[in-house]
């Protein structure tokens, strides 16, 4: 799959998750990884880009004397999760027409 | 083994601004703990998480490379900080001798304004007290800190700030504990390390940019 495709899918994967309850790091790549390959390495960048652009906010928490950074949902980034799902239609759309198109050039 | 992890992360990272690499740093070191709390070992947790190059490269593909800090930083070792140190000692001492043969030639010559060899000789105790301040404050003005490595000009700023604190504050010492010191020295002393100390960065910076690594 195109990365910046892939990208952009899991970023509303990770705000379905963190839209349920507030999550850590790795407790994500745990939820999202039964669906999904996922790596550090791909979700903290993305953190980052969804943090950036408000659609997360952070906070600290202290767990086993240590500090725990947990990531939550803004009302921007519920605003932004909702327009990608009203925009589903559309989008099983555009997937069924280039199968339906795939399916008719392999014929 | 997670120090070290974190260390050459770091240094992978060196083209993130200090505050941006500080959180991902962070996510890691986190990530790791969580883990090894999980019950599998520190060995397993670092490799699990990955190379630190896959890593770097993963994140920084994800900024824009006009964002990035991308001066050339070189780097003849990881640990390029603890080389500098010794480089600086090595000038700090060179200095001290070079100032000191000087003075031995104006003695010699005649024209001593009263010093005698005996007093000179007390001129290399003061290496004892120079050297250790001198790496203090090149590390209060941050002379070891990779930001500022790969910047010449902010190098060379804080190289001369750091020998105008130094000269300054000693001359006050001298001042008010009496202790003999003469100022021509002292000034000698100072502008060669500063000038060595200049000339040597600036020699390992151009090296380093011919070198390309950046």
């Amino acid at each position: 799959m195109d990365t910046q495709i892939r990208k952009g899918l899991i970023e509303f994967c990770v705000l379905t998750v963190l839209h349920k309850k507030d999550s850590y790091g790795y407790q994500m790549i745990k939820d999202l990884s039964d669906y999904i390959e996922i790596s550090e390495s791909t979700l903290y960048p993305l953190l980052r880009r969804l943090e950036i652009a408000g659609y997360l906010t952070t906070y600290t928490e202290e767990y086993k004397n240590r500090l725990r950074k947990y990531f939550q949902i803004t009302k921007k980034g519920k605003e932004y999760l909702y327009s990608f799902k009203k925009e589903k239609i559309q989008i099983i759309e555009i997937l069924n027409f280039i199968e339906s198109e795939g399916e008719q050039d392999d014929r | 083994m997670i120090d070290k992890f974190i260390s050459k992360l770091e240094f992978q990272l060196r083209t993130l601004k200090s505050k941006e690499r500080k959180k991902y740093l962070n996510n890691y070191e986190e990530s790791i703990q969580e883990k090894i709390d999980s019950g599998i070992s520190e060995k397993q947790a670092i490799y699990e998480i990955g190379k630190t190059k896959k890593i770097a490269e993963e994140i920084l593909s994800s900024y824009n490379k006009e964002k990035l800090n991308m001066q050339p930083i070189y780097i003849f070792k990881r640990y390029f900080n603890k080389v500098y140190i010794y480089v600086d000692i090595a000038i700090l001492i060179f200095s001290m001798v070079l100032s000191n043969i000087i003075f031995y030639c104006v003695l010699l010559s005649g024209l001593n304004n009263g010093l005698t060899v005996n007093k000179m000789t007390t001129h290399s105790l003061w290496l004892l007290f120079l050297i250790p301040m001198h790496i203090i404050m090149s590390y209060v003005f941050g002379l070891y800190k990779i930001e500022n490595i790969s910047n010449l000009g902010v190098q060379i700023l804080r190289t001369i700030g750091v020998n105008a604190v130094v000269f300054v504050s000693l001359r006050l010492v001298f001042i008010f504990t009496n202790a003999f010191c003469s100022t021509g020295w002292f000034s000698i002393y100072i502008i060669f390390s500063c000038m060595l100390e200049i000339i040597i960065r600036m020699i390992l910076f151009f090296v380093s940019c011919m070198k390309g690594e950046n």
